[in-house]
C-alpha cells in the first residue's frame, strides 16, 4: 500500500512581514495546513528565481514567496523587484514543465496572520488538486 | 509534607522541599521551612537531604540581613489577587465548582494542575456550560469595600473565554458584565472577534450563586437586557476578580515612608506618575493604581529612566562589564549540538520531542541532541555554555520559538561560550508549528525534525563572522514639541545626551495647549509652562520650529534625519537613537447637529466655553453629553480611552456649580477604568444621570425653535425619553496624526489599520518600533490621557538611554559579501541596490591580469539580500542567508 | 428595538416635589441589575427594584406613586444585600409607601393601623373580650402548668413584659399557651398589659411614621407604667423590626433603660442558664428551619444579631434529623408574605414569590419546617404547603420548647 503523499510547500518568508506575520498566526493559535515550511529571507528581493526552480527540481508541491505589502517594504522597494522577477518565475517554469499554479508570490504585512492562514490554505488546496510533484522522492518510501 | 501549591493557586500540591514554578531564577529547590518538619521543630526527618547526590540541601542556611546604600529605590511590589472567600454570596470556598479567573488561569495552563483541560473541580467532568462573572472585588464598595476598578478583568475574562472555546469548540460560554472595559490598544476588535465566536455577553451583574440540584452544578439567577429574569444553570462559574494591595505591601510603604491613597494604591501626581511621595523612590506597575501588562512594563522603563536622570552624576561609578573570551579559532571539523526546547508544554504538548531527539541524533553532523524546558532560561543558557565547552560544540541549533524572539540572546550566550555568534541557527518549532497544527501530532512532529534538519544543513555551512562596531551618536531626536516629546527630550538631555527636538508649529505644548485638569484634578496650564520654560532654558536641547522631516536614513546608533525648518532650509541631524511623538488629532464631528445647532459644541471647546464662563454655559440649566461620536464606529473601530473621564469631569464641574441643573450623559459603555471609577461614583451621588444608548440605538438630537430636544431610549425602562437641553457636548475621539503614515514610511516602520504607530511587540515592548533604535510615545501610539503618555516618554527615553548610553555597538554583521572568485563585474546588482551601498571595482591580480569586480560599502549595507536575488552568478551572498545555506534548507526539507 | 406600538416618551425635567434628598436612595444606582436579579418578584407588573430606582431617579414620582408594586414588595431586603453601591432600596420603597395618598393604600394596612391607634388593637378586640379570653385560656392551661398558675395582667413590678399579635387571642390561642408554658416552667416575673397590648405594627408597613411612632410609644409607656425591666419583642419578624428600629429612633433612652429580648434571646437564655429543661430529641422527622427575613438578613439591629444561630440549636436539639436549605441565613429566600402583603388582596403575587422557598423546601425533602415568625408560618403552612402540595407541617421553635418541656417536678 503506497504511503498517502504529503504534500511540502517551501515558502520563502521576508524577515520583516511574512515572517512576523507567521510567528503572529502562532501567538494567535490560528491554525492551517502542515504542508509548510518556512525559509527565513531578509527581503523577498533576496529570493533568487534559480532557487525556486531548484525547490520544484528537488520535488516541493509549492513554492511561495511571501513579501512586504507595496509601499511598505523595509528595503523600500525589494519587494516590487520580487515582483517584477515573477514574470521570470513563471516563463521558468513553464520551460521546466512545471504547472504556474504551483508557484505563489503575494504580499502581505505583519499583522495580517489570519490573512497568511488563509493563503497557505488556499496553496495548499491548489497543491492538492495539482497532485504531487513528479520529482518527489516520497514514493521511494522516504517518509520523512 | 504536602501542602496546597500556590502557584497552581492551590489546586494541586507541593512537598515542602519544591521548585517555585517551571521558570523560576534560578531554577532550584527551596523548602518552605514552616512545613519542613526538620526546620519547624516537629521532627528528625531527613530525607531530601539524605536523598541528594549532591550533598546540596544545607538545613543551617538562614535568612541574611544586609546594608546596602543607593541613590533611588525602584519598588515594584505588585498587586494580591482579590479572595472572594466568605465574601458577597458567591459561594467561594463553599462550592467546588466556583473558582477565581488566577485559578482559571492555571486549568487552562498546559503546565497547570489538569495540563490544559477544563475540568468541573468537584467531580473532574468535562466542563460543557462555562460563566465569567465581571467585577469581583472591584467596583463593589457595598460589601467588599473596593469601589474602584481593576481595569484588567474584562480582557482576561475573553482571552480565557477564548482560550477555553478554542480548547473546545462545544464549550458555551457566557460573560456577565456591567461595562466592558477594553478601552486599550487593540482591545475592542478582541472583544468583538469574541462576540465573533459565538461568545454570549450579556449585559447584567449576578447577585450570587447557588447550588442546583446536588451533582455540583450552578445557579445563577439575573435579569436580562430585555428586563427579564432568568434562571441558568452552569458547570463551572469564574469570578474575575480584581487586584488589590494587601498588609505585606502596605507595611512595605510604610517602612518606605511613602503615601498611599485610600484604596492603599501609591499616590502619585499625574504629572510625575512614576515618582512616589518621597524624592527618589519611584514606584511602577500595579502598586499605583491597577493596570496591564504593557503599561506595567512601560511604568517599569519610566520609573528607570526618572532614577537615571536622579543618578546621572554618578553613571557608570559601579558598573560592572561583561568580560568575554577570546573567541576560537575555527575547528576543522564541524560539531553541531542541537538543543530542543519544551518551552514549558508550548512545544511538547504536541510535538514528540523524544521522536525528535530519536531522528536528529543520527544525522551526521549531529554530535550531541539535548533536550531543555526552556532555552531562553538562566540555567540552560549557563548548560549551553557548559556543553559548548566541554563537548567542544561549534555550531549550535536552537529548535524553539521563533529567531525574532530570542536569536540575539542566544547569540550572546554562545559568545559568552567563546563561540562565534554567528555559528548559530534556530527552528521554528513553536510559532511555526506546534501552535499552529496542534490537532495533528504526528505531523507536527515530523514537520519539526524536517525544520531542524534545515536548521542543521544550514548551520554547517555557516563560517565565523566579525561584525563591525561602530560608534554610537550619543545624541537623540524627538520628534513632536507635544508633552511626551518635550517629557522625553528633558529626560535623556537630563542624562547628558543632547537632544534635537523637532517640532512642526511654532509652540511647545501639542494637544496638552487644550487641556486643564488631569483625571485628578491637577492643573495642566501650569505644568505645560514649567516644561516649556524647561525645554527652553535646557542647554542639552535644540528645538527647531516649524520644521518637518523630509528624509530619514541610518540605523541604530546612525541615523541621519533631513528636517526642513521654517526658513525651508534643509539640515541633515544625525542622532543615535529616535523617538516619534507626534500626537494625535482630535476628532471634528459630523452628526448630532454639529456646525448646525448653536447649542451642540465639541467636549474640547466646551471645556473653554466652560472654563471663560460663556453665557451658554452659565445661563444653561439642561447638559446633554453625548459619548463615543467618532470612536467605536466602522471608520475608528477603537476607543479613544479619555472621553468618559472628561465627561464624567464636566459634569461633576456643572453639578457643583449648580445643583440643580440637569446634566445627562449618554454613553455606550462607561470606561471610567481604574481609580477614576471614583468619579463615576461622585457623578452618580450629586445626580447626574447616565443613559446607555448601546441597545437602542443612537440618540437624537433635534432643534425646533431654538429649543434642543434630545431623544434616547432608556436602557432600564426600555421607554423613549425626551431631554430639553440647553447644550449638547459630543465626546469626540481622537484620530491619529494625519502625517503619521508618511512618516512611517520615511522611518521604515509601520502604522496600524487605525493609523497609529504600531510598536514591536504590543505587549512585551510597548515603545519600541520594530526598527532597532527607533521609539514611540504619546498619542502617536494610541489615545491616552496625559499620565500616561508621560509615562510612555519616560518609557521611551529609557529604551533610547540604553542605546545611547553605549559608546558603540556591534552591526550587524549579516552584509553582503562578494565571492571575488565568481564575480565577474557585471554589475547588475548595482542598480537594485536600494542603499546605493555597491559600486565597481577593477582590481589587478598577481599576475597582473585586470579583473572587474564589485565593491560593498559595509556601512550602508542593511543585507537585505536583493542583490543576491539578482546576480546571475551566485557572487554576492548575504551572510547567514547564503544560496548554497538557503538551498541546502531547501534539500533539508525535501530530502 | 420594540414591535407594535411604542411606550409612552417621558420628558426629563427637574422634579418640584422631590420624593427624596439623600442620593443614597436611589440617584447612585449603576444600573447593574443585581437588585433584579435577587428580587424574587421581578417581573410582577414588569416591575422590578432596578426599575423602580430608575423611576425615582428619572424623578417620574407620579408614576411611581401610582404603583402597586411597592405593596407587592415583601420588604425582605435581598435586593439591597446584593447592591454593590449600596442604595437604600428598602427605604425607597418605604419613602413610597409613605408617601402614597393614605386612602390609596391597598387592603386593609392603614385600616389596622388606624383602628389600633383608635381602639389599641388592628382588629379592634374590645378590652373586655381580651381579658374574658385571656381567663379562659389560663384555666385551660391550669392543667399544664398547675392550679396556682395565672395570667398576670398588669402586674406591676413584673420583669418581663409581653406584647400579643391581636389575631392570636381569637384565632390561635395556643400561640400564647406555649409561652405561658415556658414562662411557668422558667419561673418567670412577666405581665401582659390590659390596654395598649398589640405587638404588630402597621405603621411600619404603610410607611406611617407617625403611626408607628405611636405605637412604639405605648409599649415604653406600658414598660414604665408596669415598672419592668425587660421587654419581649414580638415575635412576628416585622413587628420585632418595627419596635427595635423604633425605640432606636424615637426612644433611645428606653434601649439603655430595659433589657430588650427577642423570642430567640430569651429561649436561648431560659436554656443556657439552665432555667428550663428540655427533652432532646422529641422530633426524630426530617426537618429544616426557613430563615424569616428579619431574623436572618435584617437581624443586625437585633440585640444579640445571632437570630440564625439560635434558632437553629433550639431545632437541631428538639429535632435532631436536621437538613438545611440552601441558600440560608443572610441569603435566605422570604417566604413571600413579609413586608404587609398578607394584609393585601396580592394573594397570586405571594404565591409567585413563595414558589422559590417552595422549591427550597422541597429539595430538602424535609416533612417538618420550622420558623421564628408568625407570618412566615402563615405563608408556608397554609399557602405554599396548599399551592404547591408541600405536605409539611410548620412550627415555632418555642413551640417546639413548649412540647418539650420537661414536667416542673423534676426541675430541681
Amino acid at each position: 500500500m503506497r504511503p498517502e503523499h504529503k504534500p511540502k510547500i517551501i515558502a520563502f518568508c521576508c524577515n520583516w512581514c511574512g515572517y512576523a506575520a507567521a510567528d503572529l498566526a502562532g501567538i494567535q493559535r490560528i491554525q492551517y495546513p502542515d504542508s509548510l515550511r518556512i525559509i527565513r529571507v531578509m527581503c523577498s528581493g533576496m529570493v533568487h528565481p534559480e532557487m525556486v526552480l531548484h525547490a520544484l527540481n528537488k520535488g516541493a508541491d509549492g513554492v511561495m514567496i511571501i513579501g512586504c505589502q507595496l509601499g511598505e517594504c523595509h528595503y523600500i522597494d525589494g519587494n516590487e523587484k520580487a515582483m517584477a522577477r515573477a514574470e521570470l518565475i513563471d516563463e521558468l517554469l513553464e520551460d521546466f514543465g512545471f504547472e504556474n499554479d504551483r508557484f505563489l508570490i503575494t504580499r502581505l504585512s505583519s499583522s495580517e496572520s489570519e490573512q497568511f492562514a488563509r493563503t497557505v490554505g488556499t496553496m495548499h488546496k491548489r497543491v492538492l488538486e495539482l497532485g504531487p510533484n513528479p520529482n518527489s522522492n516520497q514514493d521511494n518510501g522516504d517518509t520523512p | 509534607m504536602a501542602t496546597p501549591d500556590e502557584h497552581n493557586r492551590r489546586l494541586s500540591d507541593r512537598r515542602a522541599i519544591h521548585i517555585a514554578y517551571a521558570q523560576a531564577v534560578p531554577l532550584t529547590y527551596c523548602i518552605d521551612s514552616d512545613l519542613c518538619l526538620h526546620l519547624n521543630g516537629t521532627g528528625h526527618c531527613s530525607r531530601c537531604s539524605d536523598a541528594c547526590p549532591a550533598d546540596a540541601v544545607d538545613f543551617l542556611m538562614s535568612a541574611q540581613e544586609n546594608t546596602i546604600r543607593v541613590g533611588a529605590i525602584i519598588m515594584a511590589p505588585g498587586f494580591s489577587p482579590y479572595n472572594p472567600q466568605g465574601k458577597g454570596s458567591w459561594g467561594y470556598g463553599v462550592l467546588d465548582n466556583v473558582i477565581t479567573s488566577p485559578e482559571m488561569e492555571r486549568l487552562l495552563s498546559s503546565c497547570g494542575p489538569t495540563s490544559g483541560r477544563l475540568l468541573r473541580p468537584s467531580d473532574n467532568r468535562p466542563v460543557k456550560q462555562l460563566a465569567f462573572i465581571q467585577c469581583i472585588g472591584s467596583r463593589d464598595p457595598h460589601p467588599c469595600g473596593h469601589g474602584y476598578c481593576s481595569s484588567v478583568c474584562c480582557m482576561t475574562a475573553i482571552k480565557e473565554a477564548m482560550i477555553a472555546r478554542d480548547n473546545d469548540c462545544e464549550l458555551e460560554v457566557t460573560v456577565f458584565y456591567s461595562d466592558m472595559r477594553t478601552h486599550g490598544k487593540g482591545f475592542d476588535r478582541y472583544f468583538q472577534r469574541a462576540s465573533d465566536k459565538q461568545i454570549r455577553f450579556t449585559r447584567c451583574r449576578p447577585h450570587g450563586i447557588e447550588p442546583a440540584g446536588k451533582d455540583g452544578a450552578l445557579r445563577v439567577r439575573t435579569i436580562n437586557e430585555q428586563g427579564r429574569q432568568l434562571e441558568e444553570t452552569f458547570d463551572l462559574i469564574v469570578l474575575s476578580v480584581g487586584l488589590e494591595i494587601q498588609e505585606p505591601t502596605i507595611q512595605l510603604a510604610s517602612l518606605a515612608g511613602i503615601h498611599l491613597g485610600p484604596e492603599h494604591f501609591a499616590s502619585t501626581s499625574s504629572f510625575q506618575p512614576v515618582l512616589s511621595s518621597k524624592k527618589g523612590i519611584y514606584i511602577c506597575g500595579a502598586f499605583s493604581g491597577p493596570k496591564n501588562i504593557s503599561l506595567s512594563i512601560e511604568q517599569g522603563s519610566a520609573a528607570a529612566a526618572a532614577a537615571a536622570s536622579l543618578l546621572m552624576s554618578r553613571r557608570d561609578t559601579k558598573t560592572r562589564k561583561l568580560r568575554l573570551p577570546p573567541a576560537q579559532p575555527p575547528a576543522a571539523a564541524v560539531k553541531t549540538g542541537v538543543f530542543l526546547c519544551h518551552c514549558g508544554n508550548n512545544i511538547s504538548e504536541t510535538i514528540n520531542l523524544e521522536t525528535v531527539r530519536k531522528q536528529i541524533s543520527v544525522l551526521k553532523s549531529v554530535s550531541h541532541v539535548e533536550e531543555v524546558l526552556f532555552g531562553c532560561s538562566q540555567d540552560t543558557r549557563e548548560l549551553i555554555i557548559d556543553l559548548v565547552r566541554s563537548l567542544g560544540l561549534n555550531r549550535i541549533v536552537i529548535a524553539a520559538c521563533s529567531p525574532k524572539t530570542h536569536e540575539a540572546l542566544f547569540r550572546r550566550t554562545i559568545r559568552e561560550a567563546g563561540l562565534n555568534e554567528y555559528l548559530l541557527e534556530m527552528a521554528n518549532i513553536r510559532n511555526h508549528d506546534s501552535w499552529v497544527h496542534a490537532l495533528d501530532p504526528d505531523a507536527a512532529t515530523d514537520k519539526a525534525v524536517d525544520l531542524i534538519k534545515m536548521a542543521v544543513a544550514a548551520v554547517m555551512l555557516k563560517r565565523p563572522v566579525t561584525a563591525n562596531t561602530a560608534a554610537v551618536k550619543q545624541t537623540a531626536l524627538v520628534v513632536g514639541g507635544g508633552v511626551t516629546g518635550m517629557t522625553a527630550a528633558i529626560n535623556l538631555a537630563d542624562q547628558g545626551f543632547p537632544v534635537d527636538l523637532v517640532e512642526k508649529t511654532d509652540r511647545l505644548g501639542g494637544n496638552g495647549l487644550n487641556l486643564h485638569r488631569t483625571w485628578n484634578g491637577e492643573h495642566v496650564p501650569p505644568y505645560i509652562k514649567k516644561l516649556q520654560a524647561q525645554v527652553l532654558d535646557h542647554p542639552g536641547i535644540t528645538v527647531h520650529f516649524c520644521a518637518t522631516v523630509l528624509d530619514a536614513g541610518g540605523h541604530a546608533g546612525n541615523f541621519h534625519t533631513t528636517i526642513r525648518d521654517h526658513k525651508e532650509h534643509r539640515r541633515i541631524i544625525t542622532h543615535g537613537a529616535g523617538i516619534i511623538a507626534v500626537g494625535g488629532k482630535r476628532s471634528l464631528p459630523d452628526e448630532y447637529g454639529y456646525g448646525k445647532i448653536p447649542g451642540v459644541v465639541a467636549a474640547v471647546e466646551f471645556d473653554a466655553l466652560h472654563i471663560y464662563n460663556d453665557i451658554r454655559v452659565s445661563r444653561g440649566s439642561s447638559f446633554v453629553f453625548i459619548q463615543c461620536v467618532g470612536s467605536r464606529d466602522e471608520t475608528h473601530n477603537y476607543c479613544s480611552r479619555v472621553c468618559c473621564t472628561h465627561s464624567v469631569q464636566s459634569a461633576i464641574e456643572l453639578k457643583k456649580e449648580d445643583p440643580n441643573r440637569q446634566v445627562y450623559i449618554l454613553f455606550r459603555e462607561m470606561r471610567t477604568y481604574g481609580l477614576r471609577e471614583s468619579l463615576y461614583n461622585r457623578a452618580l451621588e450629586l445626580g447626574v444621570i447616565f443613559i446607555n444608548y448601546e441597545q437602542f440605538g443612537k440618540p437624537k438630537v433635534k432643534s425646533h425653535d431654538e429649543q434642543i430636544t434630545v431623544e434616547v431610549w432608556d436602557h432600564i425602562l426600555h421607554r423613549p425619553l425626551h431631554i430639553m437641553a440647553d447644550m449638547i457636548i459630543l465626546a469626540s475621539g481622537i484620530l491619529p496624526n494625519p502625517d503619521a503614515g508618511r512618516l512611517a514610511s520615511l522611518f521604515r516602520v509601520n502604522i496600524d489599520e487605525d493609523g497609529f504607530f504600531q510598536e514591536a511587540h504590543p505587549k512585551l515592548r510597548p515603545v519600541d518600533l520594530p526598527t532597532d533604535g527607533l521609539f514611540v510615545a504619546g498619542l502617536a501610539h494610541a489615545p491616552k490621557p496625559i499620565e500616561e503618555s508621560i509615562s510612555q516618554a519616560l518609557a521611551a527615553s529609557a529604551r533610547a538611554a540604553t542605546l545611547l548610553s553605549q559608546k558603540e555597538i556591534c552591526l550587524d554583521a549579516v552584509k553582503a559579501v562578494v565571492d571575488d572568485k565568481h564575480c565577474d563585474g557585471c554589475a547588475l546588482c548595482i542598480d537594485v541596490c536600494p542603499y546605493q551601498a555597491i559600486t565597481p571595482l577593477e582590481t589587478i591580480d598577481a599576475d597582473g591580469e585586470q579583473h572587474k569586480l564589485v565593491a560593498v560599502d559595509t556601512m550602508r549595507c542593511t543585507g537585505c539580500g536583493i542583490c543576491q536575488g539578482t546576480c546571475p552568478k551566485r557572487a554576492i551572498n548575504v551572510v547567514d542567508f547564503t544560496y548554497e545555506q538557503l538551498t541546502a534548507k531547501i534539500e533539508a526539507a525535501l530530502n | 428595538m420594540t414591535a407594535g406600538s411604542s411606550p409612552p416618551a417621558f420628558t426629563l425635567q427637574t422634579s418640584s416635589h422631590p420624593l427624596y434628598t439623600n442620593p443614597a436612595l436611589a440617584d447612585i444606582c449603576m444600573g447593574c441589575g443585581s437588585c433584579a436579579g435577587a428580587c424574587p418578584i421581578s417581573g410582577i407588573d414588569s416591575m422590578d427594584p432596578r426599575k423602580l430606582i430608575r423611576m425615582a431617579t428619572l424623578k417620574m414620582e407620579k408614576e411611581l406613586l401610582s404603583l402597586d408594586w411597592p405593596w407587592k414588595c415583601t420588604l425582605c431586603g435581598r435586593c439591597e444585600q446584593a447592591c454593590p453601591v449600596g442604595v437604600e432600596i428598602v427605604e425607597l420603597i418605604r419613602t413610597l409607601r409613605s408617601t402614597r395618598k393614605r386612602a390609596l393604600v391597598p387592603g386593609s394596612i392603614q385600616l389596622g393601623g388606624t383602628t389600633c391607634l383608635e381602639q389599641g388593637n388592628n382588629i379592634g378586640i374590645p378590652k373586655d373580650d381580651f381579658l374574658q379570653v385571656l381567663h379562659e385560656l389560663q384555666e385551660e392551661t391550669k392543667k399544664c402548668t398547675g392550679p396556682d398558675s395565672s395570667v398576670p395582667i398588669d402586674v406591676r413590678g413584673s420583669r418581663l413584659l409581653i406584647t400579643v399579635n391581636s389575631k392570636i387571642p381569637f384565632v390561635e390561642p395556643e400561640n400564647l399557651q406555649w409561652w405561658w408554658r415556658i414562662f411557668y416552667a422558667a419561673g418567670e416575673s412577666w405581665t401582659i398589659p390590659a390596654d395598649n397590648w398589640e405587638a404588630v405594627n402597621w405603621g411600619f408597613f404603610s410607611g406611617d411614621d407617625d403611626a408607628a411612632r405611636t405605637m412604639v410609644g405605648r409599649i415604653v409607656d406600658n414598660l414604665e407604667r408596669l415598672s419592668c425591666q425587660a421587654l419581649l419583642l414580638p415575635e412576628c419578624g416585622h413587628a420585632a423590626h418595627a419596635t427595635i428600629t423604633g425605640l432606636q429612633r424615637w426612644f433611645p433612652e428606653a434601649l439603655k433603660q430595659y433589657t430588650i429580648y427577642t423570642a430567640l434571646d430569651l429561649l436561648t437564655e431560659y436554656i443556657d442558664t439552665k432555667r428550663i429543661r428540655i427533652n432532646k430529641g422529641l422530633c426524630y422527622e426530617r426537618t429544616t428551619y426557613h430563615d424569616p427575613c428579619h431574623y436572618s438578613r435584617n437581624d443586625w439591629v437585633t440585640p444579640a444579631g445571632n437570630s440564625a444561630e439560635q434558632a437553629r440549636k433550639i431545632t437541631r436539639t428538639c429535632c435532631p434529623n436536621f437538613i438545611e436549605m440552601t441558600p440560608n441565613r443572610r441569603d435566605s429566600y422570604c417566604c413571600g408574605a413579609g413586608g404587609g402583603t398578607m394584609a393585601t388582596p396580592f394573594e397570586a403575587e405571594r404565591i409567585f414569590h413563595g414558589r422559590i422557598k417552595a422549591r427550597q423546601i422541597r429539595e430538602t425533602g424535609a416533612r417538618v419546617v420550622v420558623t421564628s415568625c408568625p407570618t412566615c408560618r402563615d405563608q408556608l403552612q397554609a399557602v405554599l404547603n396548599r399551592e404547591f402540595e408541600l405536605d409539611i407541617k410548620v412550627r415555632f421553635p418555642w413551640q417546639l420548647v413548649s412540647e418539650a418541656l420537661l414536667p416542673a417536678e423534676k426541675q430541681p
